[in-house]
């Protein structure tokens, strides 16, 4: 590279770094202004009005001490397996028989009808997700329900009544919801794979599966990360799908960390020892996410 | 055209079978809400309807007064957008062409903003807004969700900006283009269907943002569609259920994912294509 460009690319380099300037203070000083009020808000007794009481450590040992409280940390964390890693495999196989099975056989549109379909849950706002979920399940006028008695079940199963019914139907509800983004993303992934190399496998006569499991992993594997990444976030943030479907209940059942903390926000019952909760979440999930990209960048330029 | 085998016909079987298990729910609000009061009750659950019936609709959209609320959604929603992108632009331009030495620390500390739970700034704000009298004013949520959000579209933007071809660059600055020249009328024109793109899937995120707008507008007419759908319907216990027909309730439903809908087909292809490939293709 001749030496007069370079210069003048580092000049202008310098020059396009100031466009960073109001994006950024505006981002840092709103986000980090709120984090360090709600850092304050945790060392205070509060019910959101008046002033704040200063009581040091007390609202963090009261969440250590609060088996409802260490529930809800348990919930979030549970809910990385049918919310992240599930889909994601899922998602992955499923992109791959769409993507390099459907589609050669059977045409293009049948294949991104397939995919339009299992975005909607995607697409679909998660409050009318929730009353359709339970407009379905309801254990009385629930229409699942009424259906299994008109066709002659004697029994009656309170879906969302018990807590162990309510969790695994809730984790397979994640699942659903959760899938058309994966499918989205490694879609998106696939179609950038050169076709001459799975036509190379095939000739040599590679069986679907093998070309799968040798070829299209391995180039998803960015895709993957990326993926696995954002849905663990949000499976440890998760907030709308149990305050729709399930509210945290029953009694507690599906409560997680910020269903938790926003009901006393809501009710302004405890903002001390909500702040304190979010205050810890919010820690962990931003050191989540901080080593999960500085495990990224090892490897390949992430590419969404 | 690939040659179709017994193998091929199980195979898309059990996709279709899974496919039509994944859209009951929604085939069955969808045909409810649709079908004559006749039709619910003489026909079974899964039989399509024999006619269109739009009265619910009508009267659902008269029940709950939600011509207002729509448009504070799209209100609430685009402008929000508008901010995220026009924010997330500026500085991965920066990030992204400019190259600082600490662009990946910024990017990681763009991220964590994006990840951070909302319970953890959302009273903060909720004070602000108080502090400065705007509280119950949309402008409250349009801030907080376009200042967020702009931080998922600033990191988004420098991947792809990050590889923007050498060779345009390298054109750009041997004919002595400014850095506004070079964004506005190089960069900008370019990167466009990308920017298109993340809108879309913005605006979808602002439209179902839940936790802000219910923190921050305690008054029903400055609410949004979904929740004031939802909430009337009897989903959400905090604020009361009064009981609700339930033809009523699924043209509720129908009609609070329309706008949703309709972005997702617009922007299906690119979607899929644009942010995979990044800006130029």
């Amino acid at each position: 590279m001749p030496s007069k460009p370079l210069y003048l690319r580092q000049k202008k380099r310098a020059a396009h770094q100031l466009f960073a300037i109001p994006g950024l203070l505006i981002l840092v000083a709103t986000v980090g202004g709120a984090l360090a009020f709600n850092f304050y808000y945790s060392f205070t007794r509060w019910i959101g009005f008046g002033t704040p009481q200063w009581v040091w450590l007390r609202n963090y040992r009261y969440m250590l001490q609060n088996p409802a409280i260490r529930q809800t940390a348990l919930h979030a964390i549970a809910a990385i397996i049918p919310f992240a890693i599930i889909p994601t495999f899922l998602g992955c196989f499923i992109a791959a028989i769409l993507f390099d099975y459907i589609s050669p056989r059977f045409g293009q549109t049948i294949a991104s009808r397939f995919r339009g379909l299992l975005y909607l849950p995607q697409i679909v706002p998660l409050a009318m997700t929730g009353v359709v979920w339970n407009w379905l399940l309801d254990s009385k006028t629930g229409l699942l329900n009424q259906y299994l008695h008109d066709h002659g079940a004697r029994w009656h199963i309170a879906w969302m009544e018990s807590q162990l019914t309510t969790q695994i139907i809730f984790a397979l509800i994640l699942i659903w919801l959760q899938l058309g983004f994966t499918l989205l993303i490694f879609i998106a992934g696939l179609s950038r794979i050169d076709t001459n190399i799975l036509e190379a496998a095939q000739i040599d006569g590679a069986k679907w599966f093998t070309q799968f499991r040798l070829i299209l992993l391995p180039l998803l594997r960015t895709e993957i990360a990326i993926v696995l990444l954002t849905t663990s976030i949000s499976s440890l943030k998760i907030f709308a799908p149990v305050y729709w479907i399930t509210h945290g209940g029953p009694r507690g059942a599906t409560d997680v960390p910020s269903t938790y903390v926003f009901h006393q926000f809501y009710n302004g019952s405890n903002v001390g020892s909500a702040s304190a909760i979010a205050t810890v979440f919010a820690l962990l999930v931003g050191l989540f996410t901080a080593g999960l990209m500085k495990f990224q960048r090892r490897g390949q330029v992430i590419k969404l | 055209m690939k040659r179709r085998n017994p193998m091929s016909w199980v195979v898309l079987f059990f996709l279709t079978t899974g496919v039509a298990i994944w859209t009951i729910p929604y085939y069955l609000v969808f045909t409810y809400a649709i079908k004559s009061p006749v039709d619910q009750t003489s026909t079974s659950l899964w039989a399509p309807p024999h006619s269109f019936n739009a009265s619910y609709f009508i009267q659902a959209w008269q029940w709950g007064d939600l011509t207002p609320k729509f448009f504070n959604s799209l209100y609430i929603s685009s402008v929000a957008t508008a901010i995220s992108i026009g924010l997330a632009f500026f500085t991965a331009f920066s990030l992204g062409i400019g190259k600082p030495k600490h662009r990946t620390l910024i990017l990681t500390i763009c991220m964590v903003i994006y990840a951070i739970p909302q319970e953890a700034i959302v009273f903060p704000w909720f004070k602000f807004t108080e502090a400065i009298n705007i509280y119950g004013n949309q402008i409250g949520v349009i801030l907080i969700l376009g200042i967020l959000y702009s931080a998922f579209a600033t990191y988004l933007l420098t991947t792809v900006l990050s590889e923007f071809p050498k060779e345009i660059l390298e054109a750009a600055y041997v004919d002595g283009v400014s850095s506004w020249r070079l964004l506005r009328s190089i960069i900008f024109p370019l990167i466009r269907p990308t920017l298109a793109t993340l809108a879309a899937m913005i605006f979808i995120w602002d439209w179902n943002e839940y936790m802000m707008p219910l923190i921050l507008l305690p008054n029903n007419n400055t609410q949004t569609l979904p929740i004031i759908i939802a909430t009337a319907l009897g989903g959400n216990p905090d604020t009361g259920s009064p009981g609700m027909n339930v033809s009523i309730m699924a043209m509720g439903c129908v009609l609070s994912a329309i706008p949703s809908i309709i972005f997702f087909l617009l922007f299906q292809r690119t979607l899929s294509r644009g942010i995979a490939v990044g800006a130029v293709d």
